[in-house]
């Protein structure tokens, strides 16, 4: 599965939430600014928005090789940054000050570059506001996250019809994106501890490792498509793991339809997503015997960038340097990522070189520094 | 100094310690009045009026944690950088320095209240209190490679370490893009300094291999030491004098006749060797062996045939080895030839005790740290001559690294590194 980056369906959520966070009302659709990149840069010398808040880019990669579209404060710190294969297109919704900005069309070598006016004024944001654009943000991500627990639901059962049906490479090819929704949301799914033991726990997790009976779950079955026979250890029976899987996932939905998501609740989340991945998955422990872990670390990406998604007109009336800040830590973490890019997934985790690990090491280490400033600087309590 | 090797060693390293090693100087100067001490054990450090550890400037001609006398405590960490520009690399120089300087001198950043993450550990206190602490930032030869443009800046001896005959180097490891050497007068004082380091530079560097280090501080001077290594013998015995100016300015302090690249004046090369020591098999050596293998007598440290430890071995008199054998570790590593003078360098190094390898042996040794003007002359030369000595049976070298430690941050204003720049 793909990084998202800003999203269509999350730009009608971002606008809303806009609206309540102190930019200009946001009830009608965002500005759309169409651009192209060309071998010589930006077609055009000035694009410009009338308002400021969500805007909505539409870009075309005309240039013969894969491209950026990148939009630059005067910090100069990256606001945005997307990556354009030759031919593509893309459409995504930035959130945006006013005042003028610097667009790179191609790479910061390409002669052409131009401008972005941004107008409209920004308006003073008071208290109530602030906690109103917090309550909506967690509304909405409660509804994510159930629906993320509907699509983890499907996908395991596509899984486990492969795992039953004796097709195993087919199991194993459905793995690493079936697991995704899972990952996308995994610290509010954690909040069930005996579901993320029985969906998620670890060979280590347990007292004898592969060979013990409590071994269940995504990874046991992980084991016995890729390490089963091939590594000392137990013999895991696929069949009844796949059966077991499947109640304990339709369980898990049960329980998350019955959730509401407190905004700090939701903030936490997004950090602690970054948190675990930095901690226990850039080593690639996570999916030791498949080796998808940068599917899973993409997700977990994809998890917490959608919940700044959803509270970035708060914090960016609130401290918009560490928005800035937060939004080029995620470009980072996805540049990486993106060179081990798949048309449907990521490559082996054991090609990723010395280089790149650090460099995954250091930037989500540095994400998740800047994420813990968040929910201070918005006024919730952790409470741990 | 007494004389009898077989008399318990009152005043060297004994008594007079904390449980954790900090020395009590009042406590030490009590014992030694007690046994009516001859000659010359003249302390150092921070004088006989100051007890308790003290807080050490960042700043000045040249960094300090070199010629610092060594404390209780270090910790060796080397990085890897992630630093994307030259410009990325500069701010992660920058900001080491500012964190280290607001270390020693003891600054907390204010608190932006309970919902943020507290600005320190508080694992020293919610006021860190003096701990002779010393932040000492060096660079490997691989920060010179082509990714920021440093080349030209690199300093000519500077290289990843050389493959000795006896090394068995594990290569995660060894070298590294940046080392920092933190050593304080309490564990938590160190690991206080290296959290705060790194929290500091979190976007740009990520650890390649980290050791802590420890050792009951030096209480003597004189070509005299009351510290121990884990083999048991006295470690640093005629070392040069760190307190003397000259003496550093001579053999540690690059000079600009040294390096054509300018900015290396005020700045010396250090090796960090991590050295295992086989100890379950060396306390099984008979103590005459161990004493020939060394050269010295282990209870006094004095060389063997000789009265006292500052006592200058009498080669001359002794061209076959009966007294010190020609392989003894002592003859090789300073055979006190003129040539051999040239060869000096200032050691500064610490223990290690790191759990045990699966064949259930303890894993422990020496953090050999040393200072030099000339990494060939000093360090290369000495170890060059140690190849093959009896003593190899017994110790390996399974890490470590070359770096050079940049000239001192001059002022406020400052930071270590900024000659690379400009």
């Amino acid at each position: 599965m793909k990084l998202r980056r800003l999203t269509v369906p999350l730009a009608a959520v971002t606008a809303t939430i806009a609206g309540c966070g102190g930019s200009e009302p946001a009830t009608k659709e965002p500005p759309r600014i169409t651009a192209q990149i060309t071998d010589q840069g930006c077609a055009q010398d000035e694009y410009t928005s009338p308002t400021n808040g969500a805007v909505t880019f539409d870009v075309t990669n005309q240039a013969s090789k894969k491209g950026e579209f990148e939009i630059l404060s005067s910090q100069p710190s990256i606001v945005f940054e997307g990556f354009y294969a030759a031919g593509q297109s893309k459409t995504s919704t930035v959130m945006l000050r006013p005042g003028t900005y610097v667009v790179i069309c191609g790479n910061t070598n390409t002669p052409n570059r131009a401008r972005l006016v941004v107008g409209g004024k920004q308006k003073p944001v008071d208290a109530a506001q602030q906690s109103t654009a917090l309550t909506e943000a967690a509304a909405t991500y409660t509804t994510y996250v159930r629906s993320q627990a509907r699509a983890l639901e499907q996908g395991t059962t596509r899984f486990t019809d492969a795992v039953r049906a004796g097709n195993d490479a087919r199991a194993r090819s459905l793995y690493a994106a079936v697991r995704e929704p899972w990952e996308r949301i995994e610290p509010v799914a954690e909040a069930f501890p005996d579901a993320d033991a029985a969906i998620d726990a670890r060979a280590d997790d347990h007292a004898t490792g592969e060979a013990d009976a409590a071994f269940i779950g995504f990874h046991a079955l992980e084991y016995g498509l890729w390490a089963q026979g091939r590594m000392d250890g137990a013999t895991v029976n696929l069949t009844r793991l796949a059966n077991r899987l499947d109640r304990d996932v339709a369980a898990l939905v049960g329980q998350v339809n019955t959730l509401t998501i407190a905004p700090a609740t939701m903030v936490n989340g997004a950090a602690a997503l970054i948190d675990e991945a930095a901690q226990t998955k850039v080593t690639g422990e996570e999916e030791r015997y498949s080796h998808t872990d940068l599917s899973t670390l993409a997700a977990n990406i994809e998890g917490s960038k959608y919940v700044l998604e959803l509270i970035d007109a708060p914090l960016t009336a609130a401290a918009p340097q560490l928005r800035d800040d937060i939004r080029r830590a995620f470009t980072d973490v996805e540049r990486i990522l993106g060179k081990y890019e798949l048309p449907n997934g990521y490559r082996s985790y054991e090609v990723v070189s010395a280089a790149n690990r650090n460099a995954l090491k250091t930037s989500m280490a540095s994400l998740s520094e800047l994420l813990a400033q968040v929910a201070g600087t918005l006024n919730l309590e952790i409470t741990g | 100094m007494d004389t009898d090797d077989t008399t318990p060693a009152v005043p060297d390293d004994t008594g007079a310690t904390t449980s954790r090693g900090h020395l009590s100087r009042r406590a030490f100067l009590g014992a030694l009045a007690g046994v009516g001490l001859a000659g010359g054990g003249v302390l150092v450090g921070k004088g006989l009026d100051q007890d308790e550890p003290a807080r050490l400037s960042f700043h000045g001609e040249n960094q300090p944690g070199v010629t610092t006398p060594g404390p209780s405590d270090a910790i060796v960490a080397a990085f890897d950088t992630t630093a994307g520009s030259r410009h990325e690399l500069a701010s992660t120089l920058k900001a080491l320095s500012g964190e280290a300087d607001k270390l020693m001198s003891g600054v907390v950043d204010p608190d932006k209240g309970p919902l943020y993450p507290p600005p320190d550990s508080m694992i020293i206190g919610p006021t860190p209190q003096p701990a002779d602490l010393t932040v000492t930032i060096a660079l490997g030869a691989s920060l010179f490679d082509n990714r920021f443009g440093l080349a030209d800046h690199k300093p000519r001896r500077l290289r990843p370490m050389d493959h000795f005959p006896n090394d068995q180097i594990d290569r995660a490891r060894a070298d590294g893009d940046l080392l920092i050497q933190i050593c304080a007068s309490s564990p938590e004082a160190c690991n206080h300094a290296l959290r705060r380091l790194m929290r500091a530079t979190r976007a740009t560097l990520t650890l390649r291999w980290l050791m802590p280090g420890f050792q009951q501080p030096n209480t003597l001077s004189g070509g005299r030491t009351s510290t121990r290594n884990l083999l048991g013998f006295k470690d640093g015995t005629a070392n040069p004098d760190a307190a003397s100016r000259r003496e550093m300015d001579d053999l540690v302090w690059l000079h600009s006749s040294d390096d054509p690249a300018a900015w290396t004046v005020g700045g010396t090369y250090m090796v960090v060797r991590l050295i295992r020591n086989r100890v379950e098999f060396w306390d099984r050596t008979p103590t005459l062996a161990q004493e020939r293998i060394f050269g010295r007598h282990k209870v006094s440290g004095a060389p063997l045939g000789h009265p006292d430890e500052a006592t200058e071995p009498d080669y001359a008199s002794d061209p076959k080895g009966t007294r010190i054998p020609l392989n003894s570790h002592i003859r090789l590593a300073n055979p006190r030839t003129e040539q051999a003078k040239r060869t000096r360098m200032l050691r500064r190094g610490f223990s290690y005790a790191s759990g045990f390898t699966p064949d259930g042996q303890l894993d422990q040794g020496l953090i050999f740290v040393c200072f030099q003007r000339d990494l060939d002359e000093a360090f290369v030369a000495t170890q060059s001559r140690l190849d093959g000595e009896p003593l190899e049976e017994y110790i390996t070298p399974v890490g470590g690294g070359y770096f050079f430690v940049p000239p001192g941050a001059r002022t406020a204003g400052d930071w270590v590194g900024s000659g690379l720049f400009t």
